[in-house]
């Protein structure tokens, strides 16, 4: 497939880029003893960009012959030339950069593969079995288990020449649980680039089983907090959510150019010196984080973007036209779903630094509070204005962790939220490897960082 | 491809799986061929198209189930993925109550296809696309299209099985999204969206004269938006809000898989008086020219229409063959096993519709002491215990007597369940939504209102 990209993109004139993109996933389902689903789904093809006239045009083809590729190069020649008349602007030289060549292959993809189907589903059936034998209170019990095999080859006209190979296996388990006429659930999951062992290196499936029985349970009777303006101790998992959510997507370059609120902001301080915040296709501090990849769609290295350093707003997250557009370099963020999807800029791994503190110095710190694990989705705002589910939900009392709370969400403008960070804690955790990322189509993304420390604004019931 | 064409592929494929071991097989493809022309930045972006056909292969061997899909059309590639669907049948434990279902005649839905739709070219989408910006940008210099597309397609579905189903449908389908917000100097309003999802090219030149007035309208009014207050009170529901944050958690707590496996708070409940009289819901893809229509479900079977809640009255769950044994229901399925052609079938709701109120919308406004006028809601509902919290996103802050006054950092709390039983007023007008939803306005009692 190397061999036949790198021939057509050479007889091809003007700006090409060829991406092979085979994906498989395997996934088995298991609700309340029954494998509700147990499959395998296989896309592969070509996906063809082209720059003609100022225009990008796209298209792609599943058949992955000579024949069908150039049919397929010819429909997006065609496509930038229809709508090229309609333009604005073209779409500039795109900026230069050293393009990746060569072999990306993670072990972990044939480990994984070779692992037999039966191991994988027993699991998924009996982590099943292990959620509902944990409480006599939970009434339903989920599993599901999912491997995503990657094989790429790019090549660009201007020198990417680039295969690559890796897997993200994910894990979850959900608990319902019930009294009184009233349902609580709760879920656990992980997801890593990595095999096997990678993916329960931080818990085993049965710890994290038992921990969302006894969450779901936990929830039953749990009060609502009153809301409003409060100390919380954000964990690993809503750092991340923040980091991801609340700041990357406003550095993203193509929001920042519509409006975003980071657009002409670069230098000024948005945050407390305490909080340095990167984007990265690396695995920083710790291994298999879920959105790793060592080559971005247009064939540039995946590096590390200082984002935020100590304060101060340092980079946006760029692909190699809106690197030209802003003078700098490509960042290595554009990303493409699978081979029919156009590259767009997305974020990999990000997180904010770990500091000095310990989480024990924090929650001394705090005489009302709240300490907020477990993220239940999150949206952001073109303001910066945040929203994240919080699972887990603890006061904090004179330095002391006390009951759980429930119906937790927590909002505020990020880069005054930024600004409040009065701690950040040495331990450091990738924790969202189980989230896809959207923006019109998914992303596998991590994040995470630090326990930080911070004021934000509570969702809560008033009288 | 032709239905007769792709219908064809599906049978081969159903006999191959015979072949290689299976006791029982279905087989449902889609080809789609598809032009879009994107906006980035204010400016048209990528143009692309797209054709491609898909494969879902279900098989059944010694009383299990392994499913498997690809979008590669070659024997190799089939013989595959039936391998592959019968590898996870043989490490599936057997469930007695999944089959392959039974054939029966399904009747065409009118107004699903467009010939002219079907061939407009990827220039013509181009010149679609640019007039929906240029319209956008004469409306308002202040507002900012982030993103957005046009695209049109024309798609074919077909299924057969070893139990003699087979049956094929050919649609179009023309959508426009605009996404983005409005910037005036330092000030930076919400991001929203406006979209159009229609099945015949009329339709579609006459939406695309609309959006751009209803998506500026739903960017602007935040740019002035300032604090709200905290309170408990009214909640009343935009039709956009009432379609992404009442009716999904709804469809879920219906989906008799949650009834089954404990998940439902409706569970037993058939017949109970849980909400208020004025909500009625009804599940119909017959309707003639809606892109949620179609005449059968993911397993072939006719679509008919279901009433699932009737004057504050649950009336019946939604079903697929499979959890209608499992639930030893007489007349079987209610034809709602849902999915594409590269997922086995699920279930899902098909267009959902809700009774329209009596109120005008200044009358629904009007009443209210003190309530938020939502248009958009940011945050979590969980449909197993109802509880919501999350943003009010482009939403209005309502004091009687007062014009209603864009807010921003306001959050808003409670259980949708508890609400849905306290529907204090409901619009007199009935909006589709997304193509598949079409609801009026809602005016709800109790809502908690946390503001910065």
């Amino acid at each position: 497939m190397r061999n036949l990209l790198r021939d057509l993109v050479r007889e091809s004139p003007g700006y090409v880029e060829l991406r092979y993109h085979d994906r498989h996933t395997n996934s088995v389902s298991v609700e309340q003893g029954r494998v509700e689903g147990a499959q395998k789904n296989q896309r592969r093809g070509v996906g063809v960009r082209v720059l003609e006239r100022g225009t990008f045009g796209f298209g792609s083809t599943s058949r992955v012959d000579a024949g069908s590729i150039r049919a397929a190069i010819e429909r997006a020649r065609a496509a930038a030339r229809g709508a090229s008349a309609y333009r604005r602007e073209a779409v500039p030289e795109l900026a230069p950069v050293e393009l990746a060549r060569g072999s990306f292959t993670d072990p972990a993809f044939e480990a994984l593969a070779e692992k037999p189907l039966e191991e994988k589903v027993g699991l998924a059936l009996e982590m099943e079995q292990v959620v509902r034998a944990s409480s006599a209170s939970v009434q339903s019990g989920q599993c599901r288990y999912t491997e995503i095999f990657e094989e790429k080859v790019i090549a660009t006209s201007d020198g990417a020449d680039a295969e690559i190979r890796l897997v993200r296996p994910e894990f979850r388990v959900g608990a319902v649980a019930e009294r009184d006429g009233e349902l609580q659930r709760a879920s656990e999951s992980i997801g890593v680039t990595g095999d096997w062992e990678c993916l329960f290196e931080r818990a085993k499936p049965e710890q994290l089983a038992e921990r969302a029985s006894r969450t779901a349970v936990d929830l039953l009777g749990a009060g609502y907090p009153e809301g409003g303006r409060a100390t919380v101790i954000l964990a690993p998992a809503l750092v991340g959510l923040l980091a991801h959510e609340a700041i990357g997507h406003t550095v993203e370059a193509d929001f920042v150019r519509s409006g975003s609120v980071a657009q002409g902001k670069l230098g000024d301080r948005v945050a407390s010196d305490l909080v340095t915040l990167v984007d990265s296709g690396v695995s920083e501090f710790a291994d298999g984080a879920g959105g790793t990849l060592p080559v971005d769609d247009e064939g540039v290295p995946a590096g590390r973007t200082t984002i935020i350093r100590n304060g101060f707003l340092r980079s946006y997250l760029h692909n190699r036209e809106s690197a030209a557009r802003f003078g700098v370099a490509p960042t290595g963020n554009a990303r493409a779903w699978e081979f029919s999807d156009q590259p767009l800029i997305r974020m990999r791994n990000t997180y904010i630094e770990p500091g000095e503190a310990t989480l024990e110095e924090m929650i001394a710190g705090v005489s009302d509070g709240y300490l907020l694990e477990g993220p239940q989705g999150g949206q952001a705002d073109a303001t910066g204005e945040f929203m994240f589910g919080v699972q887990e939900a603890r006061r904090i009392r004179n330095g002391r962790v006390a009951e759980l709370v429930r119906g937790v969400t927590i909002s505020g403008i990020a880069f005054d939220v930024l600004q409040t960070v009065d701690a950040v804690s040495r331990e450091f955790r990738w924790d969202l490897g189980s989230g896809y990322c959207g923006k019109f189509q998914p992303a596998k993304v991590d994040a995470g960082g630090p326990y930080l420390r911070c004021r934000a604004v509570l969702g809560g019931r008033q009288s | 491809m032709s239905p007769d064409g792709l219908l064809g592929l599906c049978r081969e494929s159903v006999a191959r799986a015979a072949k290689l071991g299976a006791d029982q097989a279905e087989v449902c493809a889609s080809s789609v061929h598809e032009s879009k022309v994107n906006l980035e930045s204010d400016d048209l972006g990528t143009a692309q198209t797209h054709q491609e056909e898909n494969f879902g292969i279900r098989v059944r061997r010694a009383g299990s189930t392994g499913f498997s899909a690809t979008n590669d059309a070659s024997p190799a590639a089939i013989d595959e993925a039936i391998e592959a669907a019968l590898a996870l049948a043989r490490v599936t434990p057997p469930d007695p109550h999944d089959a392959i279902a039974e054939p029966e005649p399904a009747s065409a839905v009118e107004g699903l296809y467009d010939a002219a739709l079907a061939e407009l070219d990827v220039a013509s989408v181009g010149r679609l696309c640019g007039e929906l910006a240029a319209r956008v940008r004469a409306i308002d210099p202040r507002v900012r299209l982030d993103s957005g597309w046009v695209s049109v397609g024309s798609s074919v579905s077909a299924l057969a099985s070893s139990t003699g189903s087979e049956v094929s449908e050919r649609a179009t389908d023309a959508q426009a999204l605009l996404f983005g917000m409005a910037v005036d100097g330092d000030k930076v309003g919400s991001f929203d969206h406006e979209a159009a999802d229609v099945c015949s090219l009329r339709e579609f030149e006459a939406e695309l004269k609309l959006v751009p007035e209803r998506f500026v309208t739903r960017v602007l009014s935040p740019l002035e938006a300032g604090p709200g207050r905290t309170f408990c009170g009214s909640l009343v529901l935009s039709a956009e809000a009432v379609a992404e944050f009442v009716l999904p958690a709804l469809s879920d707590a219906l989906s008799a898989q949650s009834v089954r496996t404990g998940s439902s708070l409706l569970a037993g409940k058939l017949g109970e008086r849980l909400f208020s009289e004025g909500l009625t819901l009804v599940d119909d893809a017959g309707l003639p020219g809606r892109p949620g229509s179609s005449a059968f479900d993911r397993e072939g079977l006719a679509h008919q229409r279901l009433v699932l809640i009737d004057a504050g009255r649950p009336r019946e769950y939604l079903y697929n063959s499979r959890e209608a044994r499992a639930a030893e229901r007489a007349v079987g399925s209610t034809r709602h096993a849902a999915g594409g052609a590269r997922t086995p079938p699920g279930i899902g709701p098909t267009n959902l519709l809700l009774a329209a109120g009596e109120l005008e919308r200044d009358a629904l406004l009007g009443e209210v002491a003190e309530g938020v006028l939502l248009q958009r809601f940011s945050g979590n509902t969980d449909s197993v215990s109802g509880d919501f919290s999350g943003v009010a996103k482009g939403s209005f802050l309502l004091s009687r007597g007062e014009p209603p006054r864009p807010i921003t950092e306001t959050l808003l709390s409670g259980n949708l369940f508890e609400l849905l039983a306290q529907i204090s007023g409901i619009g007199r007008e009935l909006r589709w939504i997304d193509g598949s939803v079409c609801v009026p306005m809602l005016r709800l009692e109790g809502v908690s209102v946390t503001s910065n």
